[in-house]
């Protein structure tokens, strides 16, 4: 067999017939809108993050070695003093900014499962300044979450997004952490930094910080640009020139490296980062139960008038899936445009208001675009995503719609929200 | 519906039909080849704005698609949940009527990342650097997994009696060519 030979078995399999398509557009739209109002209530700002890493990576600007002397697992670690913890509870944030710039607010936060384990793993913490549209993300892992690792070549390489350039830099160390929604994530350690509060700390590439803050737990610092636009880009071309950022060399532009008070910024917002779980995460929702063995895993929210606010979603699973169920309610209107509905989806009736259901997708939605003043989406994965297996427990909640159903409201007041999400 | 969806939801529906077949060639598997094409898509909307904007949509999407398989297979699900049935490495060839279930098996048989490598080359005619980009890799690693996929596949499908190792095997070593 050659390449011709090749090329015919691949026609010939790919014409195999192929059965009804079980693919579902209107579901994809619906689960990708989530995933967009997620990262932009939670997580806005990591990808411009990675964004930012990865133009260093294409031009090459990243040296080799910075600061580490002889490369391989030869690092000697200082964690600081804090009691490390192998799990968060999603309900109770675990950190919070101490001080944040002239202009910064607490934007969002989110305590995140890991890919891999049962456990709730990931803090993070978004601030934001409104004027300049600087945005810092605290993500703290929870021990055992992160390790460091030995040189690091290309961490684009270790993206799920497809980005279509690449470089071949090496870094003499990485932290890889299962903090991701989706995987896990690799960050180069790209030079040692100050202590912090008598931790290691590293500066990372795009200009974050990573410290070591209790033993075997690390917590990270990156800052960023908000948006996405066309707009947004002038502005993050602006934002490297000052140093905010680090940025690609482009023509006859040298590159630019986070400038040194931007760095001793950081510094400074690591150094009074507070940890433990304080104020309780209020919701306008309260479903009936949970099946045995489930627990809430995923929490998103935003600070408001001294309150968090669970607008952010809300995911729950057994250990096997942690993410089967989601549910979100939001101020309805928040996000824009809804219709009760779409393609693909059937009319029904929630809490007196009209909604809509899928029916085709592999996890089915149920939604409503004002229930009591808010928004409300639930989905639920009968069976674990890309696998005919069931997810333990999940039939019992019937469909996403006798959930949304079940779920009890509390109207749009935050006042009048519980803390306690599961009955 | 608004306009970011009119146009994503044309796009898919116009390249339903490609997205399936390329997802069935690498996972072999029906049902799991429309799992794999909803996530690349969820995905896809949720990147809707720049996958239109690219002068050539279509390798965005296959970009995805390919790395939502890899990534699939290296991430914890993989290691934790059995995606599919796991076919033979070597499959026998019997006669012409199973000769689409031989060529299947053989294709089956191959490592996740060298049967997307062949796909990639073969039946998306990606050259060699335009395979290592998508892939995450050095053009030398396309070129050795092509020719180890290229050389497994002729072992897989060869009559028995005359691969390698058999005793009535014929000369082996046929040349391989890369591009």
């Amino acid at each position: 067999m050659d390449e011709t030979g090749v090329r015919a078995l691949l026609e010939r399999v790919a014409d195999d017939p192929a059965p009804p398509s079980r693919v579902d557009i209107a579901a994809a739209r619906q689960r990708g809108r989530r995933r967009i109002r997620w990262y932009r209530a939670v997580l806005g700002a990591a990808p411009l993050a990675a964004a930012a890493a990865v133009a260093l990576v294409v031009s090459g600007v990243i040296p080799a070695s910075l600061g580490f002397g002889p490369g391989g697992h030869g690092l000697v670690l200082q964690p600081g003093k804090e009691t490390p913890r192998s799990r968060f509870d999603p309900l109770v944030p675990y950190a919070a900014f101490g001080w944040l710039p002239v202009g910064f607010s607490t934007a969002a936060g989110a305590t995140l499962d890991g890919p891999d384990e049962a456990t709730t793993v990931s803090a993070t913490l978004i601030a934001g300044d409104q004027a300049t549209g600087r945005l810092i993300t605290l993500t703290v892992s929870a021990a055992g979450a992160c390790r460091v690792t030995g040189a690091q070549r290309d961490r684009v390489l270790e993206g799920a997004d497809p980005l279509p350039t690449f470089g071949s830099v090496t870094y003499p160390h990485g932290l890889s952490c299962n903090d991701d929604m989706a995987q896990r994530s690799m960050t180069p350690l790209r030079a040692a930094a100050p202590d912090v509060r008598g931790a290691s700390a590293f500066y990372l590439p795009g200009g974050g910080l990573a410290w070591e803050y209790a033993p075997g737990s690390w917590a990270q610092l990156t800052p960023s640009i908000r948006g996405t636009s066309g707009r947004d880009r002038l502005r993050q071309s602006y934002e490297m020139a000052t140093g905010w950022v680090t940025g690609p060399s482009i023509g006859a532009f040298p590159a630019t490296v986070q400038s040194a008070a931007n760095r001793a910024l950081l510094r400074k917002i690591a150094e009074r980062v507070s940890y433990g779980a304080t104020a309780h995460v209020v919701f306008p929702f309260q479903l009936a139960a949970l099946p045995a063995g489930w627990a809430v895993s995923t929490v998103g929210y935003a600070p408001s008038a001294g309150r968090l606010l669970g607008t952010g979603g809300l995911s729950a699973g057994p250990a096997y899936y942690p993410w089967a169920l989601g549910v979100t309610a939001m101020r309805a209107g928040s996000e824009g445009r809804c219709t009760n509905n779409p393609g693909g989806s059937h009319p029904a009736r929630i809490h007196g208001a009209p909604g809509g259901f899928y029916t085709q997708s592999v996890t089915p939605d149920a939604f409503a675009c004002d229930v009591d003043g808010m928004y409300l989406t639930v989905d639920l994965a009968l069976h674990v995503p890309n696998t005919s297996r069931p997810v333990p427990g999940a039939a019992s909640l019937g469909a996403p719609l006798t959930v949304a159903r079940r779920l009890r409201l509390f109207g749009t007041n935050p006042a009048a929200w519980t803390a306690r999400p599961v009955r | 519906m608004s306009r970011r969806d009119d146009e994503f939801t044309e796009y898919v529906t116009a390249r339903m039909w490609w997205l399936r077949r390329l997802a069935y060639l690498l996972c072999q598997d029906w049902q799991h080849a429309d799992d794999l094409v909803q996530a690349a898509i969820i995905r896809l909307y949720t990147h809707w704005g720049r996958a239109a904007a690219v002068e050539h949509t279509d390798a965005y999407v296959r970009t995805i698609l390919v790395r939502e398989y890899l990534g699939e297979r290296r991430s914890g699900w993989a290691r934790r949940v059995s995606l599919s049935a796991d076919l033979p490495e070597t499959a026998a060839i019997t006669g012409d009527a199973e000769g689409v279930l031989d060529l299947r098996a053989a294709l089956a048989g191959l490592p996740p990342r060298q049967r997307a490598t062949l796909v990639l080359r073969f039946y998306c005619d990606l050259n060699v650097d335009q395979a290592a980009r998508l892939l995450g890799c050095s053009p030398g690693t396309v070129k050795s997994q092509t020719a180890k996929g290229i050389g497994a596949l002729r072992r897989t499908l060869q009559p028995p009696g005359q691969r390698p190792g058999d005793q009535t095997s014929g000369p082996g070593g046929m040349e391989v060519q890369h591009g």
